[in-house]
């Protein structure tokens, strides 16, 4: 009984607490604002002294309101664009905020110290680095990726160390490190054979994907005798690599290793074979339609006929129901 | 006297049984309140991990498939599918399956849309219905929209196969058309999928009670607390079950349901399980009874994942006779399913299946219901026939009515201080109040309606889709069914 009662007291009390509290934070978040956007524009001088200033007129010294500063700096450079974003470093840092976000960082628990990594990425606080580089290797998953995704955006030396990088990256991050690389354009690993031969699969899909980005095909014939490798998600990375970098001489290897992939990779192999394949590939295909019984790898089968020679698919198969049924989606515009 | 002696024993042993279900059922509760607790806790710190926008700019995301199926909604349609093709995600498309309906629901389709009929490379992989066509927009605005139009299979699992069938992407999104989910949908349902080390085969949301929400053209402008009787109380059972319940389950990685109104799930994974069950009540959780099996069978690592976030809001009966009818389905669904996979119980292949989330279904979830009804019966000979001690009665009562009020209201507040849903203090103390007349109020309307739903499935009583009088989102129907 004293327990519900408890409950019942705690749920209320919070509420009245946080309305209370959601007004006043609320003005305060207006205040910040309207004074970070006016700062935007004022010489970066008079930073200080209008910081300074601007510090007499919230509670500072609070951590939420620090934080609000911080959350309201980083709104603003994420809806903003263009040479006016420039500055906002410069105002993160005469707020001293830099200091509170390695206070978090150095925070007992893993979660906060995410949230001061955070900042640093998202503000580019380059100074940052060190701090963030000893966590790539903490036992925490979750906190290990941050590090490791924030390092590669603050630092500005190559990434070639990465090549000996033991962790899995998951999918999210293989994202996140190619987006860093298109925003920051890192050069091309020198050792990015290391990279595509490395034990970490993860390693290799990403040393996959530079080649792919700078259009790298010295590494070629080591990029080739991947399509052997035992992991089929980098047989597949490897699939895709090939048609963007045209590869043609890849055609008759991926004809041949056709028949053990599962089908995820035989539809990456015959998109592939639409951009690099030759009559080999035709008298393939129209031979695979004969026996396929998989109907996503006809449909891409007869795709890839479509798109390497319309007139053989035209003046073939027209005996064969399935097939008609088939060219009929593939020609089809809305589809 | 030898009457009186059989009862007095069976009273006896009535009494043990219900001390030591209760106890364990008790204990059970309060398992899952930590769980729940850590699970959420697990993920609120992880909210730093990743963030939306750039998955919304990549080109790299995996493919989703939304599927909804519709059944005579000609009067919401447009509205609904609009407002899922403007869901924030790279890479997805929107199957509607009109599934045979008899009003105007494909021709608003085809007119508003600018629909026309394409040949598509259609393959029954789960069977289903005869699907009648493929439609796409001539409009490269709705390049996203595929309209399937099938015969009526008397199921939504029906549907959604055909759905599932005609579907080009890798994981595909069940709802039902007339629920309006957050923009952010998809991401945060496809994310697991991306992140997990292990396969995720399926993943869920909070789901929340749309009756009172002001909506515009399918798109939700403002949430507001139920003002129906009824819909609150399904507002705080909804808060139970999705905080208390589905997150501890997900934490253990042990999840049997996910919502029909909103879950992703691994396609291929889903067509090698054979797909919706077409007579299944109670589809969503058999399907994922299967694909767990399924997993099991091909000895597949995998997790089913629950997310503690509000996604999806749907409208819930706001009378008692569609509240039973809705109640009796899912509690036939809920027999059908045990029944069906019965073989699975306490088999060892199984794992925690067999010897954890099934016998906790049998005996908590199915259960319940009979034995509260026979807790009636045996009050009623005690008072009668049989001396009762009064006092003890009282006491125990008490203790399980303060047990549930303790839940429940651990649910609201967590419910509030995670999310801040609901608008005011005012909300919050209605809701604090509806949960002590719960268990006198709503939980016997319930129960009705769990046992006529297994007098149904045992009398095998044919199916049909759940029809639920959609009162839509105007003004003037909400206020009809304020009322009602």
């Amino acid at each position: 009984m004293i327990f519900l009662i408890v409950v019942i007291l705690v749920t209320i009390s919070d509420r009245i607490v946080y309305e209370y509290s959601k007004q006043y934070r609320s003005t305060i978040r207006q205040k910040i604002t309207a004074f970070l956007t006016e700062l935007l524009f004022t010489d970066a001088e008079d930073y200080q002294n209008r910081i300074r200033d601007f510090k007499k007129q919230i509670p500072y010294s609070s951590p939420w309101c620090k934080s609000m500063v911080t959350g309201c700096i980083i709104e603003l450079k994420q809806n903003i664009k263009g040479e006016v974003t420039a500055p906002i470093l410069d105002i993160y840092k005469s707020f001293g905020l830099q200091h509170f976000s390695e206070k978090l960082i150095n925070s007992r628990r893993w979660y906060i110290k995410c949230k001061g990594i955070y900042h640093f990425q998202v503000l580019e606080y380059e100074e940052g680095e060190g701090l963030v580089k000893k966590y790539m290797n903490h036992k925490n998953r979750i906190l290990r990726s941050n590090a490791f995704i924030a390092f590669i955006s603050l630092t500005s030396k190559k990434l070639d160390f990465l090549s000996d990088y033991p962790y899995e990256i998951s999918l999210i991050d293989e994202l996140k490190v190619m987006d860093l690389l298109y925003h920051k354009k890192f050069p091309i690993p020198k050792n990015i054979k290391d990279w595509i031969t490395a034990q970490n699969p993860s390693i290799v899909k990403l040393g996959i994907r530079f080649m792919v980005y700078y259009n790298y095909t010295v590494e070629k014939d080591t990029l080739l005798a991947l399509l052997a490798s035992d992991n089929k998600m980098i047989r597949k990375e490897v699939i895709i690599a090939l048609q963007e970098l045209f590869l043609f001489e890849a055609e008759p290897l991926l004809i041949d290793m056709f028949t053990s992939e599962e089908i995820e990779n035989k539809i990456a192999i015959l998109q592939t074979l639409a951009v690099i394949g030759s009559s080999e590939s035709i008298a393939f295909i129209d031979d695979y339609l004969h026996r396929s019984v998989n109907p996503a790898t006809k449909l891409e089968a007869v795709r890839t006929l479509d798109t390497l020679d319309p007139s053989y698919l035209k003046s073939n198969f027209k005996e064969d129901f399935e097939i008609i049924k088939i060219k009929k989606h593939v020609k089809n515009p809305y589809l | 006297m030898i009457s009186r002696y059989y009862l007095e024993a069976f009273e006896r042993f009535y009494e043990t049984f219900v001390a030591i279900f209760s106890s364990s059922y008790i204990l059970f509760y309060l398992f899952l309140a930590v769980l729940s607790y850590l699970a959420i806790k697990k993920h609120l710190n992880a909210k730093y991990f990743i963030h939306d926008d750039l998955l919304v700019k990549s080109n790299n995301m995996i493919g989703v498939s939304v599927i909804a199926p519709a059944y005579n909604e000609g009067a919401t349609i447009v509205s609904n599918v609009k407002s899922l093709l403007s869901l924030t995600y790279p890479n997805f498309e929107v199957i509607i399956v009109n599934d045979g309906s008899i009003d105007d629901t494909l021709e608003k389709l085809i007119r508003e849309f600018q629909l026309v009929q394409v040949d598509f490379y259609y393959k029954e992989k789960i069977k289903t219905r005869k699907v009648r066509g493929h439609y796409k927009s001539t409009n490269p605005i709705y390049a996203k929209l595929l309209v399937v139009d099938k015969e009526n299979g008397k199921s939504k699992a029906d549907a959604s196969n055909a759905g599932i069938n005609s579907a080009k992407h890798p994981l595909f999104l069940c709802t039902d058309v007339d629920c309006i989910l957050k923009k952010d949908t998809i991401i945060k349902l496809a994310k697991p999928f991306m992140e997990s080390k292990r396969k995720v085969i399926a993943t869920g949301a909070g789901i929340r009670i749309s009756n009172s929400c002001e909506v515009k053209d399918g798109f939700l402008v403002k949430v507001h607390f139920p003002t129906n009787w009824y819909a609150r109380f399904q507002e705080l059972e909804y808060v139970r079950a999705f905080l208390f319940g589905r997150m501890a389950w997900s934490q253990i990685n042990g999840l049997l349901l996910v919502s029909g109104g909103l879950g992703m799930f691994d396609k291929e994974v889903a067509i090698a399980a054979g797909g919706y069950w077409h007579k299944s009540l109670g589809e969503d959780m058999e399907l994922i009874t299967r694909m767990r099996k399924h997993m099991y069978d091909t000895k597949q690592q995998f997790s089913i994942k629950y997310i503690p976030e509000s996604l999806c809001w749907t409208e819930v009966p706001a009378n008692a006779e569609v509240l039973i009818r809705q109640r009796s389905r899912w509690a036939r669904g809920l027999v059908q399913t045990l029944y069906i996979h019965r073989t699975m119980f306490f088999n060892p292949k199984y794992g925690k299946t067999a010897f954890l989330i099934l016998p906790y279904f049998f005996s908590f979830e199915f259960m319940v219901p009979i034995l509260e009804l026979l807790g009636v019966f045996s009050l009623l000979i005690g008072f009668y026939i049989l001396d009762i001690d009064y006092i003890f009665l009282f006491y125990v009562s008490l203790f399980v009515y303060l047990f549930y009020l303790i839940l429940t209201l651990v649910s609201i507040f967590l419910d509030e201080i995670l999310y801040r849903n609901y608008a005011n203090l005012k909300e919050i103390l209605i809701l604090t109040g509806m949960a002590f007349i719960e268990p006198f109020a709503y939980h016997p309307v319930n129960i009705y309606a769990s046992l006529k739903g297994y007098w149904q499935f045992f009398r095998q009583k044919e199916q049909k889709w759940g029809d639920m009088p959609r009162l839509g989102f105007n003004s003037q129907n909400k206020k009809e069914n304020e009322t009602t």
